[in-house]
């Protein structure tokens, strides 16, 4: 097929090969990265790491042998290995249907909301305390999940707030995060109070 | 016999006193109420009523303690029902068809039936305790290593034979758990592992932010997608008392769950928590349609809510005839029993038989009150899931948040709970069943530790252990509980478990 004479034609060639080999490639990283494919992949990185490091073991604590610390995690790796294996191998081959990375990233990143509005909650918890952050968190939330009004929602945070930190501090007498930016026990101090009244 | 029977009856006329049943009515209430939020647990529960029994009679306190565990078992796994938030491992199974049953509008069945199969299997274990107490004690102590070891392979087995669909994912879950098992100090050589030099991971990882993470946390993702979608079913007219049917088809799962919860939770370590997981299995076993586990069956509830009740009051066994607390919960009611002055183990029997009995009374009587007490309240339990979803899911994330982080007061441990939420999400989506990871989890130190001693003691050979009875058992058990669904399934011509399954 090659023509040497005509350079526009060994150019289309040159591409041609390069994109059979680039589909050819996706094709191979498809079987690895396809639906479930993915979660297994990212599995058994995690086991190869997991088996890796029972090397350090030994070195901190001396040759162990059958009953050391390493023994049972590498029974426990070439177990998930051959899991592994055998996943792939019955698996089969993938799906020729295409998928938009990018929109599929975007909608992951939608669906996960919940999750992010959850460590920004936490990031918060001791910094502004257990009552403010509860109280942004579930209001935020609950405008997300389709609430109308912030008033609404900001009614049902206070209320929720009020109720979880009457059980669990006064309740079960939980120790809760006070606040580093705006403590509001020493805003409202009747709060211990009462707590030191059940306490008796 | 006759002398047991006698002791049982001395044990009632006392646990009947007005002032006990008191005590024990505000003990169920308590451990209910406390049974709902996760984090606590039943040693957590009965650790919180320590400073309150001490102002009690011996008898007194030692039966609210007895009826505040009842109380817990029943309110963790109301909350596993209808929120499919467990409070501890016991919990956990009822999320599988629990959960399902109420987003089909069958919260109520579902929740009478725990109730019901609570009562009679808290009678059976009753009877066991009277009868079999003494003979079981000693069947228990004949366990070594190499038997416990081959009894958490079983248990391991066993429930990845009851996931969903594909053996080698439900295998992958177990080994998921395994690993994060063996985070955190080595029981043998203290070598700390996977720690990575952070110290708050020298314990491991938070077993409650695991399980919440995987299931309440994933739970609130999966839905917030599907009200995105609007895939969302409508809110369910929720039937709140069971039918007669039901109650039927459940009876046989709950004198097997019953039986076998007994049995578990006599062996120190075992727990009711691998106790209904073992019930949940078999139950599925043997059901004429195992592939519909897991969607709503009856079964799948009143098997392992039998049996994790049946092995609650079992653990009591070892305490009582040995003076060997068989688990975190019956080791704090030892440390009650000490602080009360009670010295338990053989002697018990000759020396203080009014607290053993009235203890075996109460658990029982707990068991009655549970009934009254909550059968007319689950109307009121059930108006919970009318809520809309966008009420209800935030409130099922700050539940799980605050209950991890009063269990370890770390805001690292809350970081685990996200991850796994995320982890769990996932695993939902593609298939990966949750219940193994959680028993990997929960039995991965244990089998390790006898793995390694079982080495010790055969110098390695492996084959030795074959020499055990009870070992060969256990292995037999095993192997049959992996591949009898499949041999089932052929012989039925139901659907094939195949090793994986194709989306």
């Amino acid at each position: 097929m090659s023509s040497p004479g005509f350079p526009a034609a060994t150019f289309i060639n040159k591409r041609l090969k390069l994109f059979k080999k680039a589909e050819k490639m996706r094709e191979i990283v498809s079987i690895f990265t396809y639906g479930d494919r993915l979660l297994v992949t990212f599995f058994a990185i995690l086991l190869i790491l997991y088996g890796l490091e029972t090397y350090s073991f030994l070195q901190a604590s001396g040759g162990e042998g059958l009953v050391g610390s390493a023994s049972f995690p590498r029974v426990i790796t070439v177990f998930g290995l051959m899991l592994v294996v055998i996943f792939f191998v019955t698996k089969g081959r993938v799906s020729k249907e295409k998928v938009d990375i990018n929109q599929r990233v975007i909608a992951e990143f939608i669906d996960l909301v919940p999750l992010w509005l959850a460590i920004a909650y936490v990031a918060c918890f001791e910094f502004l305390g257990y009552i403010i952050a509860t109280f942004l968190y579930v209001t935020a939330n609950m405008k997300y999940l389709g609430q109308k009004s912030w008033g609404g929602s900001a009614v049902y945070g206070l209320s929720l707030t009020v109720t979880l930190f009457t059980i669990f501090y006064y309740g079960l007498l939980g120790e809760l995060p006070r606040g580093d930016l705006l403590n509001v026990h020493d805003i409202l101090p009747f709060l211990d109070d009462i707590r030191r009244w059940i306490k008796g | 016999m006759g002398n047991t029977w006698g002791l049982l009856m001395d044990g009632f006329a006392i646990a009947l006193q007005w002032q006990y049943i008191v005590y024990a009515v505000t003990g169920c209430f308590l451990g209910t109420v406390i049974g709902v939020l996760p984090g606590v647990g039943s040693a957590g529960a009965l650790a919180m009523m320590l400073p309150i029994i001490f102002k009690l009679d011996p008898t007194g306190a030692v039966m609210m303690l007895a009826a505040t565990y009842t109380g817990v078992m029943y309110g963790g796994s109301t909350a596993s029902i209808l929120l499919r938030v467990p409070g501890d491992t016991s919990a956990v199974v009822a999320c599988l068809d629990g959960h399902e049953m109420a987003k089909q509008g069958r919260a109520g069945p579902a929740l009478c039936i725990a109730a019901i199969g609570s009562y009679i299997a808290g009678t059976i274990a009753v009877v066991g305790m009277m009868l079999l107490a003494p003979p079981l004690a000693d069947i228990a102590l004949q366990f070594t290593a190499p038997e416990y070891f081959m009894l958490y392979v079983f248990g391991l087995t066993a429930v990845a034979s009851f996931a969903s669909d594909s053996l080698v994912k439900a295998l992958m879950s177990m080994v998921l758990g395994l690993m994060i098992a063996t985070i955190g100090e080595d029981i043998m050589t203290g070598n700390r592992r996977y720690t990575f030099g952070h110290e708050a991971l020298w314990d491991g990882i938070n077993f409650l932010a695991v399980t919440l993470g995987l299931f309440a946390v994933s739970e609130v993702l999966v839905n917030t997608k599907k009200l995105r979608e609007d895939s969302l079913g409508t809110i369910l007219e929720h039937r709140i008392y069971i039918k007669f049917s039901e109650f039927v088809e459940s009876i046989g799962s709950i004198f097997r769950g019953g039986t076998i919860g007994f049995l578990i939770g006599v062996l120190p370590g075992a727990g009711a928590g691998i106790a209904s997981f073992v019930s949940y299995s078999i139950e599925r076993q043997i059901h004429r349609t195992p592939d519909k586990f897991g969607s709503g069956v009856i079964q799948g509830v009143a098997g392992p809510e039998s049996a994790n009740n049946a092995a609650s009051a079992g653990s009591f066994v070892p305490m009582l005839a040995l003076g060997v607390p068989g688990s975190a919960t019956t080791a704090v009611m030892l440390g009650a029993f000490l602080i009360l002055d009670i010295d338990a183990g053989p002697l018990m029997f000759q020396e203080r038989p009014d607290i053993i009995w009235s203890l075996i009374a109460a658990l029982y009587i707990g068991n009655i009150i549970l009934l009254v007490l909550n059968l007319p309240m689950i109307g009121v339990f059930v108006q919970i899931l009318k809520m809309p979803m966008r009420v209800l899911l935030p409130l099922i994330m700050v539940i799980s948040i605050t209950g991890v982080y009063l269990n370890d007061g770390l805001v690292w441990s809350i970081s685990f709970l996200l991850l796994f939420g995320l982890i769990g999400y996932y695993m939902r989506i593609y298939g990966f069943p949750l219940a193994p990871v959680i028993l990997g989890r929960v039995l991965g130190l244990k089998m390790e530790l006898s793995f390694r001693q079982s080495m010790v003691m055969t110098q390695g050979d492996i084959w030795l252990l074959l020499e055990r009875p009870i070992v060969c058992l256990f292995l037999f058990l095993s192997v049959g509980s992996l591949f009898l669904p499949q041999i089932l399934a052929r012989i039925t011509g139901n659907k094939k478990v195949v090793l994986d399954d194709d989306d």
